[in-house]
């Protein structure tokens, strides 16, 4: 053969596996969309969330209310609703985060590490487009409780991100989230989550999304998305320093 | 005037003071308790603290001489019911206070921490009235604060007492610019808290960083600019800095006296001129959720380390004069109770700082360690702390040790330890 030929089918293997990683990366996006559209609802929303956490002999520790505003770009508003929690927010605008206290009107510029405290971390609660933060491949299809589902492994395409690998499993039909394993940055299994659909025949939304500790504590930490509605906020609320002269948003 | 009717006058419009922010923060709630707007919480807190005095301090010494001369509790027991109402653009938080001492003694207050009015939309807003604004960044010491100028490292975060304000604001996505009036109705004064002054802040946003500039123009200390920022280096780690110039800024001095025994205080606050103040830290939490903060910042407004040699020479002269002249006991009581004046100067007690705190999060529980450390004097004050969070309770339990050789000022405060418990329900 040719040197002309053996260059024209080298270029010919590297188009096709071109395509073939386009395509497959299409796939991915296209998955990663519809099970983020059943998380999510529309781009930008107002989602009060409710969070219980259950010691591990099943009993119920404690429980917060939060509201939550997401906006597209990885921008989101967290606010807590609790009375012990009252008046508190995390901003969180792509990789910048702030969190303000009651009382303070000082906003508080933390890490990505810093937003990751507590049973459910904030990056649990104001839930971010998979579409938009991870990589990865199809691993192909398994079995998941007696149905057939997708396995995805996703890899953080940033750091700041709560989770810098996802071990995800897909309903094989309309994509829908199963489960999950979260790991965090050091590579540790960090949490287990499972998905409950609002409807089990013909889902349309997440309901909730139950975490189970796998790192310190063990606990069962319950994300209840207990309402949903369109809304866009301003540019200013995502100014910090907006958000610390105007401590009473709702 | 009497001192029993002094009391009663006192304790009179304490009541009246009572009865002045429960009836506005109840007529704003039922007034508008089908508003759609208002919002109402607090939250109740039992404080207390044992604390075991210092035997060598000039109060100590004062008391020895006149006993009772500055009263110095063991406990302090306290109840607080702070309350926090907005609604029509108008946002209140109050706070009453009844709290005991050793031997049966009580004293019931209260206080509005805010009461503003505010209007305007999102780029532009305006508020009037006493309102809390505080500025700056870092963790033990912020050397722009300049409106609020908070009290670091108390044991228990409480709502600041708001300052009386008229400002403007102005927002975009990434930036703002705050323009304030404070303190507008009071008259000439050198002390920062009440002096009527202009001050300005910007902020921009720039990614990981965040960069700030501040002015003030005081009536009395002129100008002050400074310059802050926050910048995340990586998940883990933020490092912050923050320097502040000032034209003027009044500070306790020792004007001596024509005798030795001075009559009156004899530190009085004078105008210093050109006064530096700068912090920088950081903050890294890991994975396992432990985080740390190391800061360290130099107070120029703070008393010299020449002030303090001063001081200290003037405690030890007193006592041997005490000690050689009987009839003069009362007089040097007097005159070491004065030099206890020079604790409350300032923000800071000495003006180079290190500052370490390490902190622990797990579920409900928060433990913490902190140090302060004054490399001059190798004075030391160290903390710690646990916390728990229920649904609606916070209980806090720690303790605080201050320490060093015997003529750093932390072992020279009227406490050497003080352990605290409180606990609070919050609605």
């Amino acid at each position: 053969m040719s040197t002309k030929h053996k260059h024209l089918i080298s270029s010919l293997i590297l188009s096709l596996t071109g395509i073939v990683g386009a395509a497959q990366a299409d796939e991915l996006n296209n998955l990663l969309k519809s099970a983020d559209h059943f998380r999510l609802g529309d781009e930008s929303m107002q989602v009060e969330t409710r969070i219980t956490t259950f010691n591990r002999d099943g009993s119920k520790e404690k429980e917060r209310d939060y509201l939550v505003y997401s906006r597209p770009n990885r921008q989101s508003l967290v606010l807590m609703q609790s009375p012990s929690e009252q008046g508190q927010k995390v901003l969180m605008s792509g990789d910048d985060f702030w969190m303000l206290l009651p009382g303070s009107q000082r906003p508080l510029r933390i890490t990505p590490m810093q937003k990751l405290l507590g049973d459910a971390s904030i990056g649990d609660i104001a839930t971010t487009a998979w579409e938009q933060d991870y990589e990865g491949k199809v691993i192909g299809e398994e079995q998941c409780d007696q149905r057939v589902c997708l396995h995805l492994s996703l890899h953080a395409n940033r750091k700041s991100v709560a989770y810098q690998r996802i071990e995800l499993w897909l309903g094989k039909s309309l994509h829908e989230p199963l489960k999950a394993d979260l790991y965090v940055q050091s590579e540790k299994l960090a949490k287990q989550a499972s998905f409950v659909m609002d409807k089990a025949q013909a889902p349309t939304a997440v309901d909730q999304m139950i975490l189970l500790d796998q790192l310190s504590n063990h606990k069962e930490t319950r994300v209840q998305y207990v309402n949903r509605k369109p809304k866009t906020i301003p540019d200013q609320w995502l100014n910090p320093m907006f958000l610390a002269k105007n401590p009473n948003l709702e | 005037m009497h001192s029993a009717a002094q009391a009663a006058l006192s304790t009179h419009r304490v009541l009246r003071g009572f009865v002045l922010i429960v009836s506005f923060i109840s007529n704003m709630a039922l007034s508008n308790a089908c508003a759609d707007d208002l919002q109402f919480s607090g939250q109740i807190r039992h404080l207390w603290t044992v604390s075991e005095n210092n035997d060598r301090d000039p109060v100590s010494n004062a008391n020895q001489f006149i006993p009772g001369l500055i009263p110095e509790y063991k406990n302090d027991a306290s109840v607080q019911a702070e309350l926090h109402a907005s609604a029509h653009g108008v946002t209140a938080i109050a706070t009453l206070q009844g709290q005991a001492f050793d031997q049966g003694g009580t004293e019931a207050t209260g206080w509005l921490n805010e009461l503003y009015t505010g209007w305007g939309e999102n780029a532009w807003q305006f508020s009037i009235g006493k309102k809390i604004v505080s500025w700056d960044v870092a963790y033990g010491f912020r050397p722009n604060d300049m409106i609020q100028q908070e009290k670091r490292q108390t044991f228990i975060s409480n709502s600041l007492i708001g300052r009386p304000v008229a400002s403007a604001e102005y927002f975009d996505a990434d930036n703002s610019l705050a323009l304030v009036w404070v303190n507008p109705v009071h008259g000439a004064s050198t002390d920062a808290t009440v002096e009527q002054a202009f001050a300005a802040r910007a902020y921009h946003h720039a990614g990981s960083l965040d960069i700030y500039g501040f002015a003030r123009y005081g009536q009395e200390t002129g100008t002050s600019l400074g310059s802050a920022a926050a910048w995340v280096a990586n998940e883990s780690l933020e490092l912050h800095t923050s320097y502040r110039y000032s034209q003027q800024v009044a500070l306790l001095t020792l004007v001596p006296p024509p005798a030795f025994l001075a009559r009156t205080a004899p530190w009085q606050a004078l105008l210093i001129n050109h006064v530096q103040q700068a912090a920088i830290g950081m903050t890294y939490t890991t994975e396992e959720q432990h985080s740390f903060i190391i800061e360290a910042w130099w107070d120029g407004a703070a008393p010299s380390d020449k002030q303090w040699q001063q001081w200290n020479q003037r405690n030890v002269a007193l006592g041997q004069l005490a000690s050689k002249n009987a009839s003069l006991e009362t007089p040097v009581a007097y005159n070491l109770a004065w030099q206890a004046n020079l604790f409350s100067a300032a923000n800071n007690l000495r003006r180079k700082n290190l500052f370490a705190r390490w902190s622990w999060k797990t579920g409900a529980w928060e433990t913490a360690i902190d140090a302060l450390y004054t490399p001059v004097d190798k004075g030391r004050t160290t903390t710690a702390s646990i916390a728990w969070q229920g649904d609606r309770w916070h209980v806090d339990a720690g303790i605080r040790i201050y320490g060093g050789p015997s003529s750093a000022v932390f072992a020279q405060i009227p406490q050497n330890k003080l352990f605290y418990t409180s606990a609070t329900w919050a609605f």
